[in-house]
């Protein structure tokens, strides 16, 4: 009798423990980490502890919890548990927006084009484009990532910045945690048309922003029952859109990645009385002083220059090889470290400075966010300024440290659990958890799982670069050589002109070479980076000063 | 060796970084040289001394405080700073060539600090450049008179402040390629060039007018803001100097009228190479001009000329100067000067006072630099030879008071920004091999991304 009492309870809890979320069946939305070291916030360890998560929420820490009966129990000793990064500036779940030109469409006017063909969209927002079905959303939550502030992209005012969870198969809507959050500024002219150059966007910035000062006041003005003789104010989408960020409403963004840059979106704030966040950013120092001094937030990327080794003059072996470099060579080698060694130290120099500063993942590839952080650390930055560049801090700068940047009771399920300390060379990140729903990560080296070494590209292929209002085709033979590929590429426009690209990388992603053809005498650096199949590719290819634009081709039988 | 360099190189980096950039003004005694004022004849054997970078005292026998920079310039020659009146060094965009009236931009915008073109050009002795916009516009940018403060890395810091505007205006064979043939719009000839100027400032004129109505109360409505008309209506206002890269006496005839019907009389003719068919006409309107010494015939244009323009000019009363309009020629503008003096006869002063005091007028800072006085700013650059001799070779360039290039002393590599993933040593970077003048950079690109 007591044993049929005891089956039916069990059969109920068992029955229980299984939820509805969204529609799906899930086992449980119940967590409870045990004997977990966790990292509560920067500067706050608590050794041997206990997290229950329910709901997507972090309801309880402490040593003396029990396990609730519908709870999955992960046992977590000698593990570390920290909160899931906040990305300040991030590129994920978003597919770059297609150049291709309509060639029936008229070709726009090169002085006096619509705001579109400028690159001015300082309306649009990504809430209905960001999918967080995309490989880079998942790449992103699998290295500790939680919440991204997703830029749009375009160029010279793409649109407006939205905050989202890195959660899977929610709409976008309930995906989004802050929709429209800040304007997005860059400094990229336009193509073919004005302003085609950096100080020709600048003298946009000035035109646009004063006049949607005006077209707010004018409205303002229009507005008032005492206002006669007065014509209705011609406004924009445009001009509108700027209006919150003329008036402080609003933060810009504003992607700055090296010193110049930084100083002229600084000189814009001066001019324009914006609130301004400097982003991207790459090298501060030889501004420092003046960002300090305006007190602007930055955000330093995790992208770091590839990488210089220090040559160790007792290591023989390496001698014989240097022995071929002249003296200037070795100069140049020597500088070309140094400076490397300035971008390494960038992030430890904003902490020193106490400059307040977030991590942004946009531009680096998430395998490589992890060893930078280690190169950092390694030149001065301390573990803590890390940990608060990728939670804290971010989440002061996106509004968001009510939900999210700590682990902490009240606040959103946003943590990560990796074997030992995140911080230590080999440490693994095994589950990440975002609003209380779990990902296990899947630490498997990616070269075998894709299993694309086996491709074989060598042969003759032929390639289309779109180019807005034309093509440029050509063919490239690729030939295997013993550890890597020899490409010649030669282009219809002078067929006679077949060159050896160089800088050959082949990774299981894709294949990237540099062909620089001579286009009417002076060499153009043209890097290609393409995604290898059986019998065709596609890509982009990008010219410096021109832009990227989008590259297939196939096999040539 | 190698640690030496290395050594050699980061102090060199630490000492740029730190103390140079952030010094903007020196101190420095410079004794024993024969000093070529420009202004007030030569001094021989004469000190000169700079202090907080002004020009304190010229006199025989300063004795040095302790702890002053000392150069000693015995048997050597102490003249101001060259100054460049055409340059596009230091910049990095020099064409926005959209539209055949983009005053709206300024080349300020876009400075480059870390060229080491200005080192360079310290090497030859410049130590005021005027950084321009090019001539693929009638109506082109403002530019930017920046001071060679190499080591810097604030491009607030290269400015001259308090030098006047001014404005790249450009006539002929440019703005007639580039829009007219390369768009289809106005100018396509030189008839339309004129009425592009014509055209701007009258709208200009009626932008004027609407925001003082507005201004006054008139109006209600704040008038559209358009940068390109604020800087269109202070060249009418008189705020603004005007450089006007032209070749044709009959366009530079054209442009005297155009600026006279509108009232407008500040204007440096640049180029100019039939400047001498209209000598007289110049030197009436008060129009200034900047030369090349001995270039031409690369554009049909250019092939009416001859190397005695300067000569020509400067004898008809016309202030004129020298210019470079190229990072390489900017090296040795006194070899430039020099030429004056086969063709054409100019004495040593009036050869020297094309790249010092002249310049300096069409730049409207003569208050300040172009000749060696008490009270102006202490650019200064010695020459182991007479200047004008084919023997000279600068040895100290110094710019307020800061040396700036010194040829004995100077680390071979003066690069400041190194890219970590560069591939060539040298400090040739691949540049664009530019047809004609520097002028038309960055406008191949525009042209070839637009026009198929």
């Amino acid at each position: 009798m007591k044993f049929k009492k005891f089956l039916t309870l069990a059969l109920i809890s068992f029955m229980c423990s299984y939820t509805y979320a969204q529609g799906e069946l899930v086992a449980t939305n119940c967590y409870f980490i045990q004997n977990a070291t966790v990292v509560q916030k920067p500067g706050t360890v608590i050794a041997k502890t206990n997290i229950l998560l329910r709901d997507g929420i972090i309801k309880a820490i402490g040593a003396a919890l029990t396990p609730p009966f519908d709870a999955k129990i992960i046992k977590a000793d000698s593990m570390y548990v920290y909160a899931a990064f906040v990305d300040a500036m991030s590129d994920a779940g978003i597919k770059k927006a297609e150049t291709r030109r309509d060639p029936n469409a008229p070709k726009p006017s090169a002085s006096n084009p619509t705001l579109e063909q400028s690159g001015v969209t300082p309306q649009r927002s990504i809430v209905d484009v960001f999918k967080n079905t995309e490989t880079s959303v998942s790449d992103l939550r699998s290295i500790g990532y939680g919440v991204a502030h997703v830029m749009p992209d375009g160029q010279m005012l793409p649109g407006k910045t939205s905050v989202f969870t890195l959660s899977k198969n929610k709409t976008s809507d309930l995906a989004v945690l802050k929709k429209d959050y800040g304007l997005y500024a860059r400094f990229t002219s336009a193509r073919g048309v004005a302003p085609s150059t950096m100080i020709g966007v600048m003298a946009k910035y000035r035109d646009l922003f004063r006049n949607a000062t005006a077209a707010s006041k004018n409205q303002k003005t229009f507005d008032m029952p005492t206002t006669k003789g007065m014509a209705r104010p011609q406004t924009s989408a445009e001009l509108t859109a700027l209006i919150p960020a003329t008036e402080k409403a609003q933060k810009v963004f504003f992607e700055a990645p090296k010193t110049k840059d930084i100083y002229r979106a600084m000189m814009l704030q001066k001019e324009l009385g914006f609130d301004l966040v400097i982003a991207g950013t790459s090298q501060v120092s030889g501004m420092a002083s003046a960002v300090k001094a305006g007190n602007f937030h930055v955000i330093q990327t995790l992208k770091l220059p590839e990488e210089i080794k220090e040559e160790s003059t007792s290591d023989s072996t390496k001698t014989s090889k240097k022995k071929t470099l002249t003296e200037e060579e070795k100069a140049f080698e020597d500088k070309k470290l140094q400076s490397y060694k300035t971008y390494v130290a960038e992030a430890s120099n904003l902490a020193k400075m106490n400059i307040p500063f977030s991590f942004g993942s946009m531009g680096a590839k998430t395998k490589d966010v992890k060893g930078n952080l280690a190169k950092m650390i390694k030149s001065g930055l301390s573990e803590q300024a890390a940990l608060s560049a990728l939670t804290t801090s971010p989440a002061a700068l996106l509004g968001v440290s009510n939900l999210v940047g700590t682990v902490e009771e009240g606040k959103l399920a946003n943590i990560f659990i990796s074997d030992t300390s995140y911080f230590a060379e080999k440490s693994k990140i095994k589950m990440v958890f975002v609003e209380g729903e779990l990902f296990e990560v899947d630490n498997k080296p990616k070269s075998e799982a894709k299993g694309n070494s086996k491709l074989d590209i060598a042969g003759t292929w032929s390639y289309e670069i779109e180019i807005p209002g034309m093509t440029q085709t050509g063919k490239m033979t690729v030939k295997k050589m013993d550890s890597s590929y020899s490409i010649s590429v030669a282009n219809n426009t002078s067929p006679n002109d077949v060159e050896q690209a160089t800088d050959v990388e082949l990774s299981d992603e894709s294949l990237t070479f540099v062909y620089s053809p001579k286009m009417g005498g002076a060499p153009i650096k043209v890097s290609f980076k393409i995604e290898m199949e059986k019998d065709k590719f596609s890509g982009t290819v990008t010219v410096p000063q021109f832009g990227s634009f989008p590259v297939s081709g196939a096999k040539i039988p | 060796m190698k640690k030496i360099n290395f050594i050699l190189t980061i102090s060199f980096i630490a000492i740029i970084t730190s103390n140079i950039g952030a010094q903007a003004v020196g101190d420095v005694l410079i004794k024993n040289g024969t000093l070529l004022t420009i202004t007030k004849g030569i001094m021989e054997n004469t000190d000169i001394l700079i202090q907080g970078g002004k020009i304190k005292t010229i006199a025989k026998g300063i004795v040095a405080t302790p702890n002053m920079k000392v150069i000693d310039a015995k048997g050597q020659y102490v003249m101001p700073g060259i100054i460049d009146a055409h340059s596009h060094i230091a910049l990095d965009v020099v064409n926005e060539a959209t539209s055949p009236i983009t005053a709206e931009v300024f080349v300020g915008d876009g400075l480059d600090p870390y060229d080491v073109g200005i080192y360079q050009a310290l090497a030859g002795g410049v130590t005021i450049s005027h950084a321009m916009h090019g001539s693929a516009n009638a109506v082109g940018g403002e530019c930017e008179t920046i001071k060679h403060r190499y080591g810097v890395l604030n491009p607030d810091e290269l400015r001259m402040d308090g030098a006047p505007r001014t404005i790249k205006f450009a006539l002929g064979e440019n703005p007639i390629r580039v829009h007219g043939e390369g768009n289809g719009i106005v100018p396509n000839t030189r008839m339309g060039v004129e009425q592009v100027f014509r055209k701007g400032f009258s709208e200009a004129l009626v932008y004027k007018k609407e925001w003082e109505d507005y201004n006054k109360g008139v109006t209600k409505a704040i008038p559209v803001y358009s940068r390109r008309m604020e800087t269109l209506r202070d060249i009418l206002d008189g705020k603004i100097i005007i450089h006007c890269h032209s070749y044709r006496a009959d366009e530079i005839l054209m442009l005297m009228k155009v600026l006279k019907d509108f009232n407008v009389k500040k204007i440096c003719f640049q180029h100019v190479n039939e400047g001498f068919k209209v000598a007289p006409e110049l030197a009436e309107f008060g129009a200034h001009a900047s030369v090349f010494a001995d270039w031409w015939a690369y554009k049909f244009e250019v092939y009416y000329s001859t190397a005695y323009n300067a000569s020509i000019l400067t004898k008809n009363g016309v202030v004129t100067s020298i210019n470079s309009d190229s990072e390489e020629l900017i090296r040795h503008l006194y070899h430039e000067a020099a030429k004056t003096q086969r063709y054409g006869s100019l004495t040593d002063e009036q050869a020297l006072k094309l790249i010092t005091i002249n310049p300096a007028i069409q730049l409207g800072i003569n208050d300040r630099v172009g000749s060696l006085e008490v009270g102006k700013d202490g650019d200064v650059v010695i020459f182991n030879k007479h200047p004008l001799s084919i023997y000279a070779i600068p040895q100290f360039t110094i710019v307020d008071g800061v040396v700036r290039f010194d040829l004995k002393n100077d680390p071979k590599d003066m690069r400041l920004d190194i890219d970590p993933e560069e591939k060539m040593t040298s400090t040739y970077r691949e540049r664009h091999q530019h047809e004609e003048d520097k002028c038309m950079e960055g406008v191949f690109e525009f042209l070839f991304e637009s026009n198929k």
